[in-house]
């Protein structure tokens, strides 16, 4: 039996050192927003760049083996920062770490720090580190509940003292703006949010994670 | 289209079963035999009982108390086994299901040690597979013990009864939960991983995120569990005869109001059914066809719930 022979492989080189193009310093796009204070989400030119979460030496292996190797780098306040790479080399491993959600895996195990404001992530209170440091996913994944509540779920505290809608709405309503959702739902906020089109929930994911003084990765 | 007008020539979109190998049209005609068997089985029950039901169901049957003598023939209807009925169904659930979930969420959810969720699932499989006269031969021995005696009636000389609504509905909830255990379990592991892990990347707890996100998204879930066990709870009848007492009518214990009927014992369709049957003692067999008839009813329209819930909310789920 004739055997077909396996397609040719385009081999990309990873061995090159890593490129850092700096965004223009009056753009940012996961910037400190919100309904109060829209004008903080353009730096003033000429403003020192902070340095929000550093990154040394992180290593991640799943059951002992390898997935994120002493990696370094420094994350700084409004900046778009793209991690690029095959398939399975561990960009969402090093994304889940930076929140500890890589945590919630048993068999993961982790060396190296991590730094968030000159605090050590490990001695956070994990939900009040992934309060400030959160995480859109590959896939949507809306929550089960309307347009609203999804964006109101992440708003919410948990306080005993719920907030009600009308205290909520102004930063909803911010949020979705500026994931430029707002536009398609804003006559029907209480549909259910898994009966919008793919890319519209996940344009509502990212509304999610980025209201009030949040950062987010992507 | 004026007649006679050329049509292109449709090719079949379904290939034709004469062209399969001989092995293939055997196998089909055996499913297919045994398909449509079941079918014809399960028309001749819903049928005969139809008939059944329809000739001797009267409106009275359904208000009217069952006669106090054991004979049936006379007089009496099957108020009380309905009411019997009724009252254990929704006890019965009322403790299956919070257990059932519960249970399930923390296999799911949290599920460690390993060793203890591996002991708890075989628990659950060994009472799912209890035949339940077992469960209530266990439950008489156990509910019949001094301690228990607030549960039941007290003879003269302290002995328990150990038969009463309260006890029945609690080994009754066994029977429907390892039902509500197994379809939240599904329900629960339909739900992918990154669901979870997008709520808790907002800095929310386990709880909320139990609460808000995943006890929505399997609420179907739960209710077809909830009406399966509820039809197997209307459904049984040892643990009727052994722990429910099978007095026809609902027969109470002391004078609070409904606590002594929860407390007494009483009878259900089912044993009813049994009662009434040539088996029986009432030697009414027409009662126990309309008694029958309603069972049925009640079963096939919690059956019918089942599929109503499982189909329903298509479309809102991730992908």
């Amino acid at each position: 039996m004739d055997l077909m022979p396996p397609p040719p492989v385009r081999r990309i080189v990873l061995e090159d050192p890593p490129t850092v193009v700096h965004a223009p310093p009056t753009r940012g796009v996961t910037g400190p927003a919100t309904a109060a204070r829209p004008a903080a989400r353009h730096r003033p030119p000429g403003a020192a760049v902070r340095e929000r979460m550093h990154v040394e030496r992180l290593s991640v292996a799943y059951a002992g083996k390898p997935a994120v190797r002493e990696v370094s780098l420094t994350i700084r306040e409004g900046e778009v920062l793209a991690l690029i790479g095959p398939s399975g080399c561990g960009k969402t491993t090093l994304l889940r770490t930076l929140n500890r959600l890589t945590e919630l895996t048993p068999t993961a195990t982790r060396t190296g720090s991590l730094r968030l404001d000159d605090d050590n992530v490990d001695t956070l209170d994990v939900t009040e580190l992934r309060r400030r440091v959160t995480m859109v996913f590959q896939q949507p994944n809306p929550f089960p509940m309307s347009i609203f509540d999804n964006v109101a779920y992440a708003l919410r505290e948990q306080a005993r003292r719920r907030p009600k809608r009308p205290e909520l709405a102004p930063a909803v309503e911010n949020a979705l703006q500026r994931a430029g959702l707002w536009e398609e739902v804003a006559d029907d906020l209480d549909r259910p949010a898994l009966r919008l089109s793919g890319g519209q929930q996940q344009r509502l994911c990212i509304a999610r994670a980025s209201p009030r003084n949040r950062r987010s990765c992507c | 289209m004026a007649a006679g007008a050329r049509r292109a020539p449709r090719t079949r979109a379904v290939e034709s079963t004469a062209t399969w190998r001989r092995s293939d049209r055997v196998a089909l005609a055996l499913c297919w035999t045994a398909g449509i068997a079941l079918c014809a089985i399960a028309l001749a029950i819903v049928l005969f009982m139809f008939y059944k039901g329809i000739e001797t169901l009267r409106p009275a049957l359904l208000a009217d108390r069952p006669a106090e003598d054991a004979s049936q023939r006379e007089a009496g209807g099957f108020l009380d086994p309905i009411v019997g009925t009724v009252l254990l169904t929704v006890m019965g659930t009322a403790i299956a299901v919070p257990l059932g979930v519960a249970t399930a969420l923390w296999l799911v959810e949290y599920g460690r040690p390993r060793a203890l969720a591996r002991a708890v699932e075989s628990g659950i499989e060994v009472i799912a597979g209890t035949p339940s006269i077992v469960l209530a031969i266990f439950g008489l021995a156990f509910f019949s013990q001094q301690i228990f005696s607030f549960l039941s009636f007290t003879a003269e000389g302290n002995a328990v009864f150990g038969r009463s609504f309260f006890i029945a509905a609690m080994m009754m909830s066994f029977i429907a939960l390892p039902l509500v255990f197994g379809s939240t379990r599904e329900a629960l592991l339909a739900v992918p991983g990154h669901v979870r892990e997008a709520s808790y990347a907002l800095g929310k707890t386990r709880w909320a995120t139990i609460r808000r996100v995943l006890l929505p998204s399997i609420r179907p879930g739960i209710a077809t569990g909830t009406a399966l066990g509820m039809g197997r709870i209307a459904g049984d009848t040892a643990v009727v005869v052994i722990l429910l007492g099978a007095t026809l009518r609902l027969d109470a214990v002391g004078e609070a109001p409904i606590i002594s009927t929860l407390k007494g014992t009483g009878s259900t369709l089912t044993s009813y059914v049994y009662n009434n049957s040539p088996a029986g003692e009432g030697n009414a067999y027409d009662k126990a066809y309309a008694a029958a008839f309603v069972l049925l009813l009640v079963v096939i329209a919690l059956n019918f719930t089942v599929d109503l819930i499982a189909r329903g909310r298509k479309g809102t789920r991730w992908t």
